[in-house]
């Protein structure tokens, strides 16, 4: 046998320094192929986005194959500080409303401001499809048998949002939601001892302290568009009144 | 993936049945008592038919559309039989395969002659139902392992690659998944496979008879068969190890192969063969099965990360919609399209 060239010793170093200077989504890629090995990615300069594509074979929990979507994601380069786009390639889901997926395939996965939060955190691949995106289609297989959700969906639009406030929030009523918002965004700091702004009467360490810390990470644009449109709406209710 | 369920039964009911195996008679079920108590060979072909595929690998060989052909002969290759008796020669391709099957002596230990025959058996019955679904050529049966041959005059050197591939794929995860859970149940060291695979192309490979009259076999005189051979000792437990030339037959496989110079780290390991005054420098590599199997069409990975046989062809009588739900039910779905 021949000794190790120079060449060959080079070869080896560079590959390993390759590995060594992967991004964390490369990395983080490596592991989630492990679980969803028919996905490939590429980087695609243009959109300056991480560009998944390939098939989701969905099994159920017997481990019985029922069905494969063609995917794409598109992960932008802040990764894991991001909120990755899903759509289907495939056809199976009907392009209608009620399905939460857009005419071009767009999946709306969650409500906005669960996704948002989620990234603010920093998401993991593996964890983002497996939670997020499997599920999803899982969903959908579930509602092509039953004509109905395995659980519950989010409502269109703005009611989805207020929806969001009222199970995520425990915000009962839209007023609640507009004085919470208000103060959050309004310049003054809410003291964890004050009164809670949702009107309940409790100290806000006691009521609405977390889902304020969870609302702040959001970004005071997403919060003053949400206070925004609510009043709107509330407005428009009272004037028809 | 349960296509090998059919074959693990009668191996478990063997091993249950053993009366090495401590477990009392009167607790064994009535097929477990016909193994111990009047076992013999028709029992046996009962269990494990020879010229039949069991249920679940006849699901996967119409899932895949492939129809196995029982009707060959050890050392003699349909494509070259005529060969027999001649004094004629051909040149013609073909992928060498070895599957060794190594650790099956330690049963000794723990069970009777009787026991050992139906498990290593079955287990190479099981063998030769897979290889011929995928359009292999049992050649010689040696010991618990097989010499086979995959391609011939109507398969392109390509299709023979994948095949043979697939073949040893699917076969590696029965002996590591199905095999690994029976016996380290039974707390005896497991059972393992080591495969060797190349490819000799035209210029490579003579066909002729060997031996003398009906001590004979019509076999292949190549480098790349006994490479094959070679690069399965090579091997790890459970693990493949191919040519330089199934590489280049399989160029859109490439990310599962790496040199077994970067396992071993010896750089000695690199080449399998050299021819040093010709620069002839033939390269081995480990060949990533799992990650291979995992991307086959008719192979799914479910949600808990095993690998399932995607069923489309046969009928899912057990498929049932509210196995889906405990996945399905962690989706709550949005719509804020224009």
């Amino acid at each position: 046998m021949l000794p190790i060239s120079p060449r060959l010793r080079l070869q080896v170093n560079l590959i390993m320094i390759l590995n060594k200077n992967k991004s964390l989504f490369e990395r983080d890629f490596i592991v989630a192929k492990d679980r969803f090995p028919k996905l490939d990615y590429g980087w695609n300069a243009e959109i300056k986005m991480w560009v998944i594509t390939g098939e989701l074979d969905i099994c159920d929990v017997e481990g019985i194959y029922w069905n494969t979507f063609q995917i794409t994601m598109l992960v932008p380069r802040g990764y894991p500080y991001c909120v990755p786009i899903v759509a289907e390639r495939s056809t199976i889901i009907p392009r209608e409303i009620d399905w939460h997926i857009s005419p071009e395939g767009v999946c709306c996965l969650d409500v906005s401001h669960n996704l948002k939060a989620m990234s603010k955190l920093g998401i993991n691949l593996t964890s983002f499809i497996s939670e997020k995106v499997y599920s999803y289609f899982a969903n959908q297989l579930y509602k092509l048998e039953k004509n109905k959700y395995a659980g519950t969906e989010y409502a269109h639009h703005l009611d989805g949002v207020i929806q969001y406030y009222a199970e995520t929030h425990y915000l009962q009523n839209k007023e609640a939601i507009i004085s919470l918002l208000q103060q959050i965004t309004s310049k003054g700091k809410i003291g964890r001892n004050a009164p809670c702004p949702c009107g309940s009467g409790k100290k806000t360490k006691n009521c609405h302290q977390s889902s304020i810390d969870t609302l702040k990470t959001l970004g005071k644009d997403k919060l003053l568009s949400d206070l925004k449109n609510i009043s709107e709406i509330v407005q428009l209710k009272s004037q028809a009144v | 993936m349960h296509i090998f369920d059919d074959y693990v039964k009668p191996i478990r009911a063997a091993i249950a049945a053993d009366p090495k195996s401590g477990k009392l008679y009167e607790n064994l079920s009535f097929s477990e008592r016909s193994f111990q108590k009047g076992f013999d060979f028709k029992t046996f072909n009962q269990q494990v038919p020879e010229k039949r595929l069991l249920p679940n690998l006849a699901d996967f060989a119409k899932e895949l559309g492939l129809t196995p052909n029982f009707e060959q002969g050890l050392g003699l290759h349909p494509d070259f039989a005529h060969l027999k008796h001649s004094e004629t020669l051909e040149d013609h391709y073909i992928v060498s395969m070895f599957v060794d099957i190594k650790g099956s002596t330690n049963l000794f230990k723990k069970y009777t002659t009787r026991t050992v025959w139906i498990v290593t058996n079955t287990i190479q019955r099981a063998a030769i139902h897979t290889c011929l679904i995928f359009g292999g050529y049992v050649h010689r049966l040696q010991g618990d392992g097989l010499f086979v041959y995959f391609g011939g005059k109507d398969m392109k050197p390509d299709v023979a690659v994948k095949r043979s591939l697939q073949f040893a794929s699917v076969f590696s995860y029965f002996v590591k998944e199905d095999l690994k859970n029976i016996f380290s149940e039974q707390g005896i060291e497991n059972i393992y496979t080591r495969i060797g695979v190349d490819l000799g192309y035209d210029r490579d490979v003579i066909w002729g008879m060997a031996g003398i009259g009906e001590i004979s076999e019509v076999t292949t005189c190549s480098l790349h068969t006994s490479l094959a051979s070679k690069m399965q000792s090579y091997a790890v437990s459970n693990g493949i190890v191919l040519g330089d030339n199934v590489k280049k037959e399989s160029p859109e496989l490439s990310e599962f192969y790496t040199p077994v110079c970067h396992r071993t780290n010896n750089e000695n390991d690199r080449y399998i063969f050299q021819i040093p005054d010709e620069r002839f420098n033939y390269t081995q590599y480990d060949f990533n099965w799992l990650s291979f199997l995992k991307r086959q069409d008719f192979i799914a990975t479910d949600f808990a990360g095993n690998l399932q046989l995607k069923q489309k062809a046969t009928v899912m009588a057990n498929r049932n919609v509210a196995n889906l739900a405990p996945i399905a039910v962690a989706s709550k779905p949005y719509y804020d399209f224009k």
